[in-house]
């Protein structure tokens, strides 16, 4: 998946905080519980006529529903699970998975790090213990790794590992 | 003449399904980093997706399509 380098090592692998993903899970179960009760209600309500011998067709169609949906929560889940950063003893890899099909992959080399902002940014974030690095590369671009667990963790192995870095690249030049 | 065109319809929609199961297990083959907690949510997946296969393809032969 990805090529590494001669001594280079991988260090942490970080993924977005599973709260990012609850939100969906939640609106998926809530949806897959609804014909549950929202089938039912139309029967009763005499809102539309439905024969006796649609009971099947309903059912056939809920379970058809409910496959949809598990893809779709899947889906969700797998794009969730591929985004991810690999600090290594040489490079940030972002690895940016929007949907099934769509990849992005960028990287930069440790070297360029110049400075690394931690950010927690609400109250949920501080009980949850994540939150968003900033890390500010020499280049003109800056670099964002969002809502991920051991914020702290993460931005002292970037710092330690860039410093052995350049210092290992200025005794090699 | 009813059943042929649900059948087909349903035949389609098991196809594209396929399809997208068996995308989803070529990303989680090609990119997944190591085996982690993620071969059991994997797994539960595709034993809900497995289950509820069958109970269409099940209830599908129920059908009155008299």
């Amino acid at each position: 998946m990805i090529h590494l380098g001669e001594n280079e090592k991988i260090l942490m692998v970080l993924h977005r905080h599973w709260i990012v993903i609850v939100g969906k899970f939640v609106a998926s179960a809530f949806l897959a519980i609804l014909p549950i009760f929202a089938i039912p209600l139309v029967f009763a309500s005499n809102i539309i006529t439905v024969p006796e011998s649609a009971g099947p067709i309903i059912l056939f169609l809920s379970v058809i529903y409910l496959m949809i949906l598990t893809m779709l929560l899947f889906i969700f889940w797998i794009d969730y699970y591929l985004d991810m950063w690999i600090i290594t003893s040489e490079r940030i890899i972002d690895i940016e998975q929007t949907g099934l099909f769509r990849r992005q992959i960028s990287e930069f080399m440790l070297d360029k790090v110049q400075d690394i902002t931690v950010e927690i940014p609400d109250m949920i974030a501080t009980f949850l213990k994540y939150g968003n690095l900033h890390i500010q590369t020499a280049g003109e671009t800056s670099f964002d790794i969002k809502q991920i667990h051991n914020v702290y963790e993460a931005k002292n192995i970037i710092l330690d590992s860039a410093k052995q870095y350049s210092n290992k690249k200025y005794v090699g030049t | 003449m009813t059943f042929s065109f649900a059948l087909i319809l349903y035949f389609l929609f098991l196809v594209i399904y396929g399809f997208f199961v068996s995308a989803i297990l070529w990303h989680i083959k090609e990119y997944t980093m190591a085996q982690d907690f993620s071969k059991w949510i994997i797994r539960a997946f595709l034993t809900i997706i497995l289950f509820l296969g069958m109970l269409s393809l099940f209830l599908f032969f129920t059908l009155p399509f008299a």
